[in-house]
């Protein structure tokens, strides 16, 4: 509140004010009713701003907005066929829209799951599904979140205490780490988390000194559900000490081997922490022709094959890039 | 009502690219005062992404829209588009996966009270400080600085001109730039 009051504070007294640039706009929520009519959700930054000249696409269609939109005086905008200039046929099975760069995509192979009957996407960092829409107002995020219970033992079926429960583990560029939930066991090994459901599969993470890190990948969610996991088995780390990949501190990339080679070649790469990383090869002629590795990787030591049995002779590049600070390339040969 | 919606916004907003640096030069000539920003961005996915951002003005019966405005993509060496919306201007920008880049915006807006002020407390809509921030004032010699809002690093002058430049790391504004001046 103080926030606000200093903001309005500055712009009544200011005469001349100029500012950083913000992020406009987002999609803010995704609906579609029972006629299976789409309803989309817009939050501005800026109230009560125009929004022209903008266009709306989906897979199959597209259609500029008609003129005359605005944002509301709490930045909210809502749009269905009405308040475009052609009809836009959204599928709400999965579909891919994009509003300027604004994007979200859903259904089978994308990384949003469609919302079933009744349901919508909602963002609040992630896309989540809610089962209570609320279009045109704050993303209220009741009948949006589930329940996750499990029970931490070791191998002779002791419970654990204090092991993180992560979901949803983050690195950003400032070397921190960030879990979007989280809590700790307790003394009967037993941990709670109440998130938000998810609209893309989560990854469950179980850490504690001296036991080895267990993950659940591919973790489901929905909205007003219950998952109890049962016993979850915590392996105590070969006689307690790190294992060398926790060692690794360092970002390298090795000469592939073998070079020159005709079908097949290794390539490893260490990353001294976990990092959004891409190893791609490119030709001589700097075009990328392969994709490597393309993703979050763990720290650690990595080896890839690359199979260049569909590429001809010649000098190729490969490039490590993870993060913000490390890259690294190097030139390999295919014979054929 | 003309407020931001900042904290809001933020937890709303999904992955954003880093805005991570900003160089800012203003130049004050009399009631004219002409900003040339340099904004610094990395995406730090594996995935190229495009954003709608939005530089805001505002805008009453006594002050008109900016002119001269350009923005200009300093990685890919071309102009950006940008719409004239109500109170800001709107543009795409495109960052390819891991990558930075660099977009480069010039305005010029008339200041009727010689008072000028530069809202840096948007920066909290993005999440994260900037690792660094670089402004520098350029002030014509038959001028006067009379208040400001930030000390300053360093002064110097010539003969036509006088130069504050101040720069601030892990920047997480609290407070806008405001400069007010008057005839020497």
């Amino acid at each position: 509140m103080k926030y606000y009051k200093f903001l309005l504070i500055a712009i009544l007294m200011s005469n001349s004010l100029l500012a950083n640039m913000v992020p406009f706009f987002s999609i803010t929520e995704l609906y579609f009713d029972s006629e299976n009519n789409w309803h989309i959700e817009l939050r501005c930054i800026l109230p009560e701003e125009k929004f022209e000249g903008y266009f709306l696409k989906s897979k199959s269609d597209s259609s500029s907005f008609i003129s005359g939109l605005e944002f509301d005086e709490s930045g909210f905008l809502l749009l269905d066929n009405s308040s475009m200039a052609e009809p836009v046929y959204i599928d709400k099975n999965g579909d891919n829209i994009e509003i300027d760069g604004e994007r979200l995509s859903f259904g089978p192979g994308e990384k949003y799951k469609a919302p079933q009957d009744g349901q919508s996407l909602c963002l609040y960092g992630e896309y989540y599904l809610d089962n209570s829409p609320t279009l045109g107002h704050e993303n209220d995020r009741l009948d949006a979140c589930c329940t996750i219970s499990g029970n931490l033992k070791d191998s002779t079926d002791n419970p654990i205490d204090s092991v993180k429960v992560c979901l949803n583990k983050y690195t950003y560029y400032y070397h921190f780490t960030y879990c979007r939930d989280s809590t700790y066991t307790d003394t009967d090994g037993y941990f709670e988390l109440h998130p938000l459901a998810y609209a893309y599969p989560s990854t469950l993470e179980f850490t504690k000194d001296q036991y080895d890190t267990t993950k659940i990948d591919s973790f489901n969610l929905d909205p007003n559900s219950t998952y109890n996991l049962g016993n979850i088995t915590l392996q105590i780390r070969q006689g307690g000490i790190l294992e060398p990949q926790n060692k690794i501190s360092h970002f390298s990339l090795s000469q592939n081997y073998p070079n020159p080679f005709t079908k097949e070649t290794k390539i490893v790469f260490t990353l001294p922490e976990t990092l959004p990383t891409l190893l791609e090869v490119y030709n001589s002629q700097g075009q990328k022709v392969k994709t490597l590795v393309k993703g979050t990787i763990s720290r650690g030591k990595h080896e890839v094959t690359f199979d260049a049995s569909e590429l001809s002779s010649g000098v190729y590049i490969y490039k490590l890039r993870a993060g913000r600070h490390y890259s690294d390339s190097k030139k390999l040969i295919i014979t054929k | 009502m003309g407020v931001l919606l900042t904290i809001t916004f933020i937890l709303s907003l999904g992955q954003l690219p880093d805005f991570y640096r900003e160089n800012i030069n203003m130049t004050v000539n009399d009631s004219i005062v002409k900003l040339e920003g340099y904004y610094f961005f990395f995406n730090n996915s594996v995935y190229d992404t495009k954003i709608a951002l939005a530089y805001p003005f505002p805008i009453n019966e006594d002050l008109k829209f900016p002119f001269a405005i350009s923005i200009f993509d300093n990685t890919q060496k071309k102009e950006v588009p940008y719409r004239k919306q109500r109170k800001s201007v709107s543009f795409p920008v495109s960052i390819s996966a891991l990558d930075s880049t660099i977009i480069l915006i010039n305005y010029t807006q008339k200041c009727t009270d010689n008072y000028f002020e530069y809202i840096l407390t948007s920066t909290k809509a993005w999440g994260k400080p900037l690792k660094l921030a670089e402004f520098t004032i350029e002030i014509d010699s038959t001028l006067k600085l009379i208040s400001h809002s930030y000390d300053f690093d360093s002064t110097y002058s010539n003969k036509d001109k006088t130069y504050y430049y101040f720069k601030r790391k892990n920047f997480f504004p609290d407070e806008d730039i405001y400069l007010r001046w008057e005839r020497r």
